[in-house]
């Protein structure tokens, strides 16, 4: 029952972070910075769910901002589940060939997840939709690779915190000793 | 005694103490008329006094130079302070006046329009910088619903793609995946028009024979019931006629940056007289 309840208030505060960083990247930014793109400030919380929880919770958590996600995006549904679950795919092979811990693996596995997404969305699009992307933003996709690394050490800590919080357990080199 | 001896000296005083009080008694003060004898005197004095006067003017200009000197970083700091208060203000007023001006033409234009209109405000943008959308403030709560569409007094947004109870996504001109009915103005030729990029428009299914040039006016046709008729999309940048096949490629230039806008407005119910643009 401890579990559970760890598990639901972890869960509900990253959701809150993602609601709280989705807002800033679309609304704050946009009001204060445009023209200059945003950084993608909600892919480094897919990572880290991925990165540091279990399978299953991992899904479970992709799945809860995934419909948040859609609700911020014309993109289509299909199309950016596959393409989270695509991410959340690299992200966890390149886990299971080499991991340490630290903020340092993280931000390497934000720049890889950057990199996936975008691959994986114009090859996606290139295939499911009608009609695709043809010209993608590529000075958006290169400020997404160099701005959202400067913040993921910050967005690493809040997240560790909040795994400190919630009483979760960073898993070490050999997995997860609990939850 | 020697009566023809003389003091020519004693001779001169005397007389001159005797010439003394005639002469004083002779010369009377006459305005504007300077006496012969002195003349000479006051020339030689006009030309000290004037020489004087000169060097006390440079002396004093001088002095008052390096006490201004010393004042002069402060009154610098004040001015320099001053200025930047101005300059703030100045930006501050020039912004206004631009919302201002803004905010009277969406006023006028709905004012004129016979259409149902809804004034809102653009508060963020989509979360995949791929997909071209604007949020605006206002959702299903205000009545919106899914294909309104959405302009500015100059020329097409898009229309309401997904709203929501409070806030709307609205589908731009520019999304890929958004495709309107548009004209040219001058040929009155039909076409399809679908969004390329940011700053680029394509119009689809024009025929190889009809007129499109560079510089036309494309407007909204009216046929697909989302847009009222004869709102302004852009202007053509290019139209070629393709080689082989029946029509054109014509590239448009879309008249309105949804992205600098700060307030759209929404046609909640399409009049059926063509919507004049604003200038």
């Amino acid at each position: 029952m401890k579990e559970f309840n760890q598990t639901v208030a972890n869960m509900g505060l990253v959701y809150l972070l993602l609601v709280v960083l989705c807002l800033f990247q679309t609304a704050l930014w946009f009001q204060v910075f445009h023209p200059i793109p945003p950084p993608n400030l909600w892919l480094p919380i897919i990572v880290y769910v991925t990165i540091y929880r279990r399978i299953g919770i991992s899904l479970l958590t992709l799945v809860l901002l995934g419909f948040t996600l859609i609700t911020l995006s014309s993109k289509p549904v299909n199309l950016f589940f596959l393409s989270l679950l695509a991410v959340a795919l690299t992200t966890h092979l390149v886990r299971m060939k080499f991991f340490w811990t630290g903020s340092s693996y993280f931000l390497m596995s934000c720049l890889i997840s950057i990199f996936s997404y975008h691959v994986f969305s114009w090859l996606l699009s290139f295939n499911l939709e009608a009609n695709f992307l043809r010209s993608p933003r590529w000075g958006a996709w290169l400020m997404e690779f160099f701005l959202t690394p400067i913040i993921a050490p910050l967005l690493y800590s809040i997240l560790k915190k909040i795994d400190q919080l919630t009483d979760f357990q960073e898993p070490g080199e050999f997995g997860f000793r609990r939850l | 005694m020697n009566y023809f001896s003389f003091d020519i000296k004693k001779i001169c005083v005397i007389a001159l103490l005797i010439a003394l009080p005639f002469l004083a008694i002779n010369t009377q003060r006459k305005d504007g008329e300077m006496p012969w004898f002195l003349v000479p005197f006051s020339a030689s004095l006009g030309v000290v006094n004037q020489g004087y006067s000169e060097f006390s003017t440079g002396v004093r200009r001088t002095t008052a130079f390096y006490l201004n000197l010393l004042d002069i970083k402060k009154i610098n700091l004040a001015l320099l302070k001053e200025n930047l208060e101005l300059k703030a203000r100045m930006t501050q007023f020039e912004e206004l006046s631009q919302e201002n001006q803004h905010l009277n033409s969406l006023l006028d234009f709905k004012k004129e329009s016979k259409s149902e209109i809804l004034i809102a405000r653009v508060i963020g943008i989509d979360i995949n910088a791929d997909y071209e959308t604007i949020r605006i403030n206002k959702g299903s709560q205000d009545g919106l619903k899914p294909f309104m569409p959405v302009i500015a007094p100059n020329g097409v947004i898009g229309y309401i793609f997904r709203p929501q109870t409070h806030s709307s996504q609205v589908l731009l001109l520019s999304d890929r995946n958004t495709v309107v009915d548009g004209q040219i103005q001058r040929t009155r030729a039909h076409g399809l028009i679908e969004g390329a990029s940011r700053d680029k428009l394509r119009m689809l299914y024009i025929l190889r024979a009809d007129d499109a040039a560079v510089g036309d006016v494309v407007t909204t046709s009216g046929i697909n019931k989302i847009f009222p008729r004869g709102v302004p999309i852009g202007k053509i940048v290019s139209a070629e006629r393709d080689a082989n096949g029946i029509s054109q490629i014509i590239e448009i230039k879309p008249d309105v940056n949804p992205y600098n806008l700060d307030e759209v407005l929404v046609l909640k119910k399409v009049a059926e007289e063509p919507v004049e643009p604003s200038q």
